[in-house]
């Protein structure tokens, strides 16, 4: 069955079918966007000087992500200019710049953007705690070096920085990130996980609990050698006391700028060349002095991450999508480059609404970047 | 450029080796001036974007003035700035890249629509932004 107007020009439209439909698209695209982005940008709105994360992105790393999808988007016009113009091997060289352009997007975003977050440390300190960490926070004295007021010192009183973030020594302790991203054990918690099984006489509901009991203690204590000590026969109070305590408090080994020197407002904001973190020589967080969420830069760990992960991954979704699509058009395949021969109309057609596409993208991002680089 | 289709379809499919057989004719450079132009732009634009975080719009007496006559306050000016070079970017796009500056009334049609929702999506934010609920706004745990 052949498809009518893929090519021509519908006369009520006054456009071939595929070019309404990507429209249609597109304005779709920007109601779902554009929720998002009002709603991210209300919740930038209501927050304090130093309650909404600023500083925690990479900016010459966004920067040259917004550079690469500036370039593809001038890459496939060409390629498509190239196209009309019937120079086959300019077209598949741009459009092939095209979705490089795009991988190289995504391999930035995914294998260095992204895993970074998973290896920083960060949690919110209870404000009744607040006083104990309060070298990192600057809460009590809201004065510079000099003796002048920082900026905005007296809704610090009411709104205080509670934040610590930086990064855990995972080259002495390969453990430290994933026990710190473990809540707080206590210790009838821990009785109850090694009680598991120790009553059962039934030998089949034994060995399932007590393999249940196993994938718990892996859970909640994590380091091999702190299970081995609890499992022993002969485990005393001692023992058990000191394995809770080293699950439930986070060594960090360096802050960040912000908590480095927090009274210093300019480290609250987002600076081209990131501000190096400060090396502690002993800073030790008790989880129970933190609200629960606290680990590593994930979603949960506040509003700002839990937005940053969902819009720059759904972007990044379209980003894939469309090398998918681009490369498809690339290869010598019936549905792709072959078309230039066999119709040369069409391939023209499809390149001009995956390029559409491909804009939508571009434009999306130009508003990622300073929303949650800079702003 | 949206006529372009009509008059390839019917091209024999031989051509795409011969130079002389060329539909659009000049150089490739000259078609595609306006887009080399407007990537430029937005690569200043992006420059721009960057270093006008580093101002603090709030300290700054006009814009303090000026941004005080519609109700905007402290940093919220740096976003709206933000935004504003932002929103131009866009527009670059999507007149430039897009073709949107020589495109049809069934293309515009559709999108005018998109628009008015999308303002109203920010609308419904701003309204619960600038009249809260009484206590929502504080933060509390």
């Amino acid at each position: 069955m052949e498809i009518p107007y893929t090519v021509h020009p519908r006369p009520d439209t006054g456009l071939a079918n595929p070019k309404l439909g990507i429209w249609l698209f597109i304005a779709s695209e920007v109601m779902l966007f554009g929720g998002l982005f009002a709603g991210y940008i209300f919740m930038r709105l209501g927050a304090e000087p130093w309650m909404w994360p600023q500083g925690w992105l990479n900016v010459p790393v966004g920067t040259f992500n917004t550079f690469i999808l500036i370039a593809s988007s001038v890459t496939i016009i060409l390629s498509w200019e190239c196209l009309k113009m019937r120079k086959y091997k300019a077209f598949k060289a741009w459009l092939a710049a095209t979705w490089i352009c795009g991988l190289a997007f995504l391999v930035v975003k995914l294998a260095y953007e992204w895993p970074t977050k998973f290896h920083h440390y960060g949690g919110y300190v209870k404000k009744e705690a607040a006083a104990k960490y309060e070298k990192y926070l600057g809460n009590k004295d809201t004065k510079d070096a000099k003796g002048s007021h920082v900026d905005g010192h007296e809704t610090r009183k009411k709104y205080p920085r509670l934040f610590i973030g930086g990064h855990l020594d995972t080259d002495k302790d390969p453990d430290a990130q994933t026990a710190a991203n473990v809540p707080l054990v206590t210790a009838a918690q821990l009785d109850a996980v090694l009680a598991m099984g120790a009553t059962e006489q039934n030998a089949a509901k034994k060995a399932k609990l007590l393999a249940n009991r196993a994938k718990a203690l892996k859970q909640i204590v994590v380091r091999d050698l702190d299970i081995a000590i609890l499992l022993k026969p002969n485990v005393t109070a001692e023992e058990k006391a000191s394995v809770l305590h080293k699950m439930n408090t986070i060594h960090v080994h360096s802050v960040d700028a912000e908590n480095g020197d927090p009274y210093d407002p300019s480290n609250d904001s987002a600076h081209f060349i990131p501000r190096p973190q400060k090396d502690v020589d002993h800073l030790v967080i008790e989880k129970a002095d933190l609200y629960p969420g606290h680990g590593s830069f994930v979603p949960k760990l506040n509003t700002y991450l839990a937005t940053y992960f969902m819009i720059t991954g759904l972007h990044g979704a379209h980003v894939l999508a469309g090398c998918i699509v681009f490369i498809y058009f690339w290869l010598p395949i019936k549905g792709g480059a072959k078309l230039y021969t066999t119709n040369h109309a069409q391939l023209c057609n499809r390149i001009e609404v995956s390029g559409l596409f491909w804009h939508l993208v571009d434009l999306i991002w130009i508003f990622v970047f300073p929303l949650f680089y800079l702003l | 450029m949206s006529d372009h289709t009509a008059t390839a379809h019917d091209k024999p499919a031989a051509t795409h080796d011969s130079h002389g057989h060329d539909e659009h004719h000049g150089s490739v450079l000259e078609h595609v001036k306006p887009y080399l132009i407007v990537g430029a732009a937005l690569f200043l634009f992006t420059v721009i974007t960057v270093a006008l975080s580093y101002i603090h719009f709030d300290k700054i007496g006009i814009f303090v003035w000026a941004f005080d006559k519609i109700g905007v306050h402290g940093f919220t000016i740096n976003i709206v700035i933000g935004m504003a070079v932002a929103t131009f970017k866009v527009c670059l796009v999507g007149a430039w890249f897009m073709h949107l500056k020589q495109e049809k009334s069934s293309v515009w049609t559709p999108l005018l629509f998109t628009f008015f929702f999308v303002a109203g999506l920010f609308l419904l934010f701003a309204f619960a932004y600038a009249d809260p609920i009484p206590g929502t706004i504080e933060w509390k745990h």
